[in-house]
């Protein structure tokens, strides 16, 4: 039984106590990108687990039918005691194939929805683009969209479209485009819209799982802090900065304030503040947080088989 | 530059069939294009389908030839195409990445005095860049 209790418990901790965890990290935002990565983990492992339990239940009971495979039999006989899985009621074969249809389910849905969606919107909207936007002058691969309000933002490709409104380029001194551009440029880079896509995969997939929910919020605000660093880089913190006040202090009239991922103000002081040293240890908390529940999981299955795979009856090596 | 997405032919096409009042037929939409550069008319039909494909166009049979139609007018695209810009719904899809959204009127005061303190001290030595 121990396995099972072992993958369930790193299931939780992964799908619901890490992402408190990761949250609470604030110093982790200064490896954006690294936060990222560990929020999309903590998710993943959490399904892994949960897939790995599935797995466990089903071990098969009577594979073959009488006859056909004493030897197969046997075989498994040794691995349900290594892995000390209960003898297979029908409760705990259907608890399985649950588990594991829920995450291959999840996974289609998620995929079929999140992924089609994102790939029919990003035909359609390249098509109308080309249809309503013009070149920019003296800027390669930017196209302009008359509109009178500030904004810009880019589409995948290496190297995809960017795109700036008429307004965004008025408010804009040569310095801060340089800066939105690189902005988006360390977007389509960095493939920053397959980790959102693949963030938003797991929530509309998994929509049960916490892990998946706050991953899909953290990961959209994460994204954009790993490209303001990489602009700022290029084009130095304050012009980034400006930018950012330029493009988002707009006097809008309608001013339908969306829910931002991540509030330009905070992004500004973000950019304006020193680093704080306070937190070196954070991204190796962050660390510990992920692997140790998934070395768990991984180990909860591993040592039993490894210890089967000796048993000259059962040759799984 | 050229947007992957639809060529110059296609947003040529797109114009004539624009300006046109009502339907119009390839022919004409060739010897409007030709004004600029010629065009061979199989080139254009071949374009104007696959303008039909991706529900740009749309096509009637009038007798023995075809006449087209734009399936939307211009600002009907506008606005479509600004609709997904300006979505900030929590799914959309997974495509845009803005730069910012908008700063709450209240909090850019503060913003414009920060950046104005900014200005006036050396850039902060994060990761040692100016």
């Amino acid at each position: 039984m121990t396995p099972l209790l072992v993958v369930a418990g790193s299931a939780l901790t992964l799908g619901a106590g890490t992402p408190l965890l990761l949250r609470r990290l604030r110093g982790l935002e200064r490896w954006p990108t690294l936060a990222a990565w560990l929020w999309l983990g903590s998710s993943v492992g959490a399904l892994t687990a949960v897939a790995l339990a599935g797995l466990l239940l089903l071990l098969p009971t009577d594979p073959l039918g009488p006859g056909v495979a004493e030897l197969l039999r046997t075989c498994v006989m040794t691995l349900r005691t290594a892995l000390s899985t209960p003898d297979a009621s029908s409760t705990a074969t259907l608890t399985g194939l649950l588990l594991v249809a829920i995450i291959i389910g999840g996974l289609l849905l998620g995929g079929s929805v999140a992924g089609l969606r994102a790939r029919r919107a990003a035909g359609r909207h390249q098509d109308l683009l080309a249809l309503a936007g013009t070149p920019a002058v003296g800027l390669p691969g930017v196209t302009v969209l008359e509109h009178q309000r500030p904004f810009a933002y880019c589409l995948p490709g290496q190297p995809g479209p960017v795109v700036l409104s008429s307004a965004a380029l008025c408010r804009l001194d040569a310095g801060q485009l340089a800066a939105v551009l690189a902005h988006e440029r360390a977007h389509q880079a960095g493939h920053h819209h397959r980790l959102v896509l693949f963030a938003q995969l797991l929530r509309v997939g998994f929509p049960w799982l916490p892990a998946a929910h706050l991953a899909h919020q953290a990961v959209a605000r994460l994204v954009e802090l790993a490209a303001d660093d990489t602009a700022a880089r290029a084009q130095g913190h304050r012009q980034v900065a400006a930018a950012l006040a330029a493009l988002g202090d707009a006097p809008i009239p309608e001013a339908a304030l969306g829910a931002a991922v991540v509030s330009a103000t905070e992004r500004v002081r973000r950019l304006l503040t020193p680093p704080q040293h306070g937190d070196p240890l954070a991204p190796l908390v962050g660390l510990l947080g992920l692997g140790l529940p998934l070395a768990a999981q991984v180990l909860a299955v591993a040592l039993p088989l490894a210890r089967v795979a000796g048993v000259p009856i059962c040759p799984l090596g | 530059m050229r947007l992957r997405g639809l060529g110059e032919l296609e947003r040529a096409i797109m114009e004539v069939v624009w300006a046109a009042d009502g339907p119009v037929t390839g022919r004409a939409v060739v010897d409007e294009l030709t004004g600029d550069r010629p065009l061979a008319y199989t080139t254009v039909l071949t374009v104007m389908d696959r303008l039909v494909g991706k529900g740009l166009l749309r096509r009637q049979r009038r007798g023995r030839a075809h006449t087209y139609q734009a399936a939307q007018s211009r600002a009907a695209y506008t606005a479509e195409l600004m609709a997904g810009v300006l979505d900030s719904s929590d799914d959309r899809p997974a495509v845009l990445l803005h730069f910012v959204e908008q700063i709450p009127p209240d909090q850019a005061e503060a913003l414009r005095a920060a950046l104005d303190t900014a200005r006036t001290r050396p850039t902060p030595g994060r990761r040692g860049r100016a």
